[in-house]
């Protein structure tokens, strides 16, 4: 009986969640004349790939170019900051050297600092390297770490014991092979889940590419989705709905294949993906 | 600069009474760490200095180099512009709402999910999933669901005789919407509160229930003083970034009027409708990119540093008292 109650109120609660899903997909596929009118049409009276349709013959959408742009730079990203973020928490986990503390206590500081605090500068930084209208200053910066990964991943390489790099120590291992053949393996699920973060973080990333990019052959599929809507009205209704749905349905298909991890990792670190 | 130097001059300093172990340690250290302390020098310190230097100085991003002005960008924003307090205004609402708002939703939706039912995981990716949706993504969706003009929204509250506001394009009923849609992703918090409970010791619970506690006593004398170490973290964090919010604020500010949208351009006149959605980075990236004022947006940018340095401050001063370590080990 207690069960029955529990589930009406968790059904009861998770509707709001849920509905947006169900009309956002559903409307992908509505003539796109249905899409806004009172009373509303709840379920497709016919389905059909007109909206769809209607976004790619829009002669300055080019839908590849974007899923080319953004999946460029989330591999970059990803590749990039596991490497570099695995290096810089190696040696905040487990090389003890004087000053180590205090360094580590302004990684966390920078945590704190709000984008506008560099911003200006950094732009100007680009600016004066050419890269303005590049991907590179979206890719590059992922070299030098973030602040957020190497905390991960060093509060995995923590759990370690010691014992493990001593013994390699002694039978002449180098710093360089200890990391590499010792303590990466051992962080592989951490790596992963950094990887998956950093993903997803650099998908949702609407900032960066805003400033940065100006051609639209360069444009992220968000960017790009923004740079229509503003350009169009109510009227185009049917391929906004339908640049939304490709906008956001990749990375709910991610969260299906890598839920359990994603989840865990979130856990574990107490960040938001 | 300061960080840097600090460690590598102990290093040289105390080079000879370092023991050859140590010195290794600490080349290897530095070695393995210098990505990101290049990175601190280049895209943290030295920006964090210039974006100082700037505020003081007329700056175009062109003109080098800058016109020296003093406390002149200082002085404009608190006495002459007509902009500034109601942008001000803006992010406070949206700090008062969206963070308390945020974290009640949060506790309260992993309470739930705290239920021992069958099945509960697929409440838990249901509750979740939203939070994973794109900020850009998410906009559109909700802009076309509050649209005025035949969406689905206002569509329901007609059917039931309520009233219809604007909602995105009304200056009334723009950020309330917008908190509504920040609701909406409320589950990336939640899952951070429910990792929380799960790590309550079930023997407390035990305890109390021999004493005689009833459900809602146990909630609020284990459960949420438990659960405050999670609270404050998410309460920091939701702090910092209600002051930054910014890429909602202008998609849905940016959007044709037809659209439900504020109207702007997206660039020069973005915030609106009526300054409504104005908030204080929409203003600043204006400041930037619609109106070329590098050094009046540093000067900007300075004062939100300030004040979300002071909060952080003065949060972590509170915790003392009302976050409870007792069931740490740390």
């Amino acid at each position: 009986m207690q069960a029955v109650a529990a589930h009406v109120v968790l059904i009861a609660v998770a509707i709001p969640f849920v509905f947006p899903f169900f009309w956002l997909l559903t409307g992908t596929f509505k003539p796109s004349g249905d899409l806004l009118v009172v009373p509303p049409v709840w379920v497709p009276a016919h389905w059909t790939l007109d909206n769809l349709r209607a976004l790619g013959s829009y002669g300055d959408v080019d839908l590849g170019y974007y899923a080319r742009n953004t999946l460029y730079l989330c591999a970059f990203n990803v590749v990039a900051t596991v490497a570099s973020c695995s290096l810089v928490a190696y040696g905040f986990a487990r090389i003890r050297f004087p000053g180590r503390d205090f360094l580590f206590a302004i990684l966390i500081a920078t945590l704190i600092l709000p984008r506008w605090a560099t911003l200006i500068p950094s732009y100007m930084i680009f600016k004066w390297l050419g890269w303005l209208g590049t991907f590179r200053p979206l890719t590059w910066p992922a070299l030098f770490g973030d602040a957020f990964t190497i905390f991960l991943i060093r509060q995995f390489m923590r759990t370690i014991p010691m014992e493990l790099s001593e013994a390699a120590y002694i039978d002449g291992a180098s710093e360089w092979g200890i990391y590499w053949r010792v303590i990466l393996p051992l962080v592989k699920p951490a790596l992963a889940v950094a990887g998956l973060f950093t993903f997803t973080w650099v998908y949702n990333d609407f900032f960066g590419p805003l400033i940065y990019l100006s051609d639209s052959g360069k444009y992220t599929l968000s960017l790009a989705a923004f740079q229509f809507v503003k350009t169009h009205g109510a009227p185009d209704i049917g391929a906004i709905v339908a640049f939304t749905t490709l906008v956001t349905l990749p990375l709910i298909v991610l969260f299906f294949f890598t839920q359990r991890m994603l989840v865990e990792g979130v856990t574990l670190t107490g960040l938001k993906a | 600069m300061a960080t840097a130097g600090f460690a590598t001059r102990t290093g040289q300093a105390r080079g000879r009474r370092l023991s050859p172990a140590t010195r290794r340690n600490l080349r290897n250290g530095l070695l393995f760490i210098s990505p990101w302390l290049l990175g601190l020098l280049i895209f943290t310190l030295y920006p964090l200095v210039m974006t100082v230097y700037y505020s003081f100085t007329d700056f175009d991003g062109l003109t080098f180099p800058p016109h020296w002005r003093g406390l002149g960008n200082y002085v404009t924003l608190f006495t002459s512009d007509p902009e500034f307090w109601p942008a001000v205004a803006n992010t406070i609402w949206w700090a008062v709402f969206s963070v308390p708002l945020g974290v009640i939703v949060g506790v309260l939706l992993a309470l739930l999910l705290n239920l021992k039912v069958r099945g509960i995981g697929v409440y838990r990716t249901l509750f979740y999933m939203p939070s994973l949706v794109p900020a850009v993504g998410s906009s559109l969706l909700f802009l076309w669901m509050f649209n005025p003009g035949g969406g689905l929204i206002n569509g329901i509250l007609g059917a039931l005789g309520l009233g219809q506001p604007g909602w995105f394009s009304d200056p009334v009923w723009a950020k309330p919407a917008l908190l509504i849609q920040s609701l909406w992703a409320v589950g990336g918090g939640m899952i951070i509160y429910l990792a929380g409970l799960k790590d309550i010791p079930r023997e407390l619970y035990e305890a109390a229930a021999i004493d005689g506690a009833n459900a809602l006593r146990q909630l609020r004398h284990i459960t949420l003083p438990m659960l405050t170490p999670t609270i404050f973290f998410n309460l920091v964090l939701g702090t910092i970034n209600a002051f930054s919010f910014f890429v909602q604020a202008l998609v849905v500010s940016s959007t044709p009027a037809s659209l439900g949208g504020g109207g702007g351009d997206g660039v020069t006149n973005v915030g609106g409708p009526v300054d409504s959605t104005l908030l204080y980075s929409v203003y600043v990236y204006q400041q930037i990119f619609g109106n070329f004022q590098f050094g009046y947006a540093a000067a900007m940018s300075c004062l939100l540093t300030l004040v979300v340095l002071l909060l952080t401050g003065i949060i972590f001063g509170t915790a003392r008292k009302w976050v409870f370590y007792g069931g740490e080990s740390r």
